[in-house]
């Protein structure tokens, strides 16, 4: 393969990764001045690549965990994003705080307490379709 | 006004009603629970559920004791509680006051009033606590299965969605506060 393919072959890939919808975001901040921030901003792409290079065993393992859940989360994921924004949970204790919200399509998981604050959100069809596609994965490699 | 006009005028209202009834959908019905500590940080617990993705997720569930929207009773065995037959005994029985246990710790009376189920526990001792249950005897209805030593969750979030807005449960102590209850809101505040 020439370089000029491999570099087309990879800016599809990388076109596809970057370009697919839905991010999954993550950023932890140390609760204090100067604390560190990480932001971690993944393409659903991503999640789906991995589980592409994921070990058989590792996926049959999850797929064995998570199968009998699997209707369970495909009927919630399904049921969350036709309801309208709520926040689901709310608890605060003192200076901790967790909130778990349905806002749009996505779910947004904020945890916060003395020494870090964490926000996780990421779009609500993701948990479906990451754990259909272990579902199947993990049903293939027991037939191989 | 000139006839034409008129009959637009009609036209026009007509489809503006109809349309308006189209969009009323059935409105959603959500449950919340709300915990509030009385003592200590102040610790609050609110939670928000439509009624709908409870009763989409209860069918499947199949553990132990939860299955097919149907939650056993614990420590009953071979259906020793025949809960269908003692709810049928009171929903056919007159308003009054059923049960009334005067403990050294609490009191504690069931009773139907006006179509609803009440049980009330006074606590003596300790927190005072205070625990108030309000169910629609519908609702209680259909919290039973045909099995005995079985309550029937799936039917009873079914029952809920039907009535209006109301408090289920509320618990009241020097520690807490406890809130369960149904309205058309999708949040607590």
């Amino acid at each position: 393969m020439s370089g000029k393919s491999i570099l087309l072959v990879g800016l599809i890939i990388l076109a596809g990764v970057t370009l697919a919808p839905g991010f999954i975001w993550v950023d932890v901040q140390e609760n204090y001045p100067e604390g560190t921030r990480i932001v971690l901003p993944v393409p659903v792409s991503f999640v789906n690549l991995g589980l592409m290079f994921a070990p058989n065993e590792a996926l049959e393992e999850a797929a064995s965990e998570v199968g009998p859940y699997a209707p369970l989360i495909e009927a919630a994921c399904k049921e969350l994003e036709r309801i309208p924004d709520t926040v689901l949970v709310e608890v605060r204790d003192g200076q901790d705080r967790v909130i778990v919200e349905k806002r749009g399509d996505k779910i947004y998981v904020d945890v916060e307490d003395r020494h870090d604050r964490v926000h996780v959100s990421f779009p609500v069809r993701v948990v479906s379709s990451v754990v259909g596609k272990i579902t199947r994965a993990g049903t293939a490699v027991k037939h191989l | 006004m000139s006839k034409p006009i008129a009959r637009l005028a009609i036209l026009v209202t007509a489809i503006f009603c109809a349309s308006a009834i189209l969009r009323a959908a059935p409105q959603e019905k959500w449950l919340h629970v709300k915990v509030e500590e009385r003592s200590g940080k102040g610790e609050v617990v609110k939670v928000n559920v439509p009624l709908s993705l409870a009763e989409k997720l209860l069918p499947l569930i199949q553990s132990e004791d939860l299955k097919g929207g149907k939650v056993r009773i614990q420590g009953c065995h071979h259906g020793e509680i025949d809960l269908p037959g003692i709810l049928a005994a009171v929903r056919d029985a007159q308003d009054g006051e059923y049960v009334t246990v005067e403990g050294g710790d609490e009191d504690v009376r069931v009773a139907k009033q006006n179509g609803l189920l009440l049980i009330t526990v006074r606590g003596k001792r300790g927190d005072h606590e205070k625990v108030d249950v309000r169910l629609p005897m519908t609702i209680a209805e259909s919290l039973t299965s045909t099995e005995k030593g079985e309550i029937d969750l799936l039917s009873m979030i079914r029952a809920l969605q039907s009535h209006g807005d109301m408090q289920l449960v509320s618990v009241e102590s020097d520690h807490e506060t406890v809130g369960v209850w149904i309205d058309g809101r999708n949040t607590i505040d």
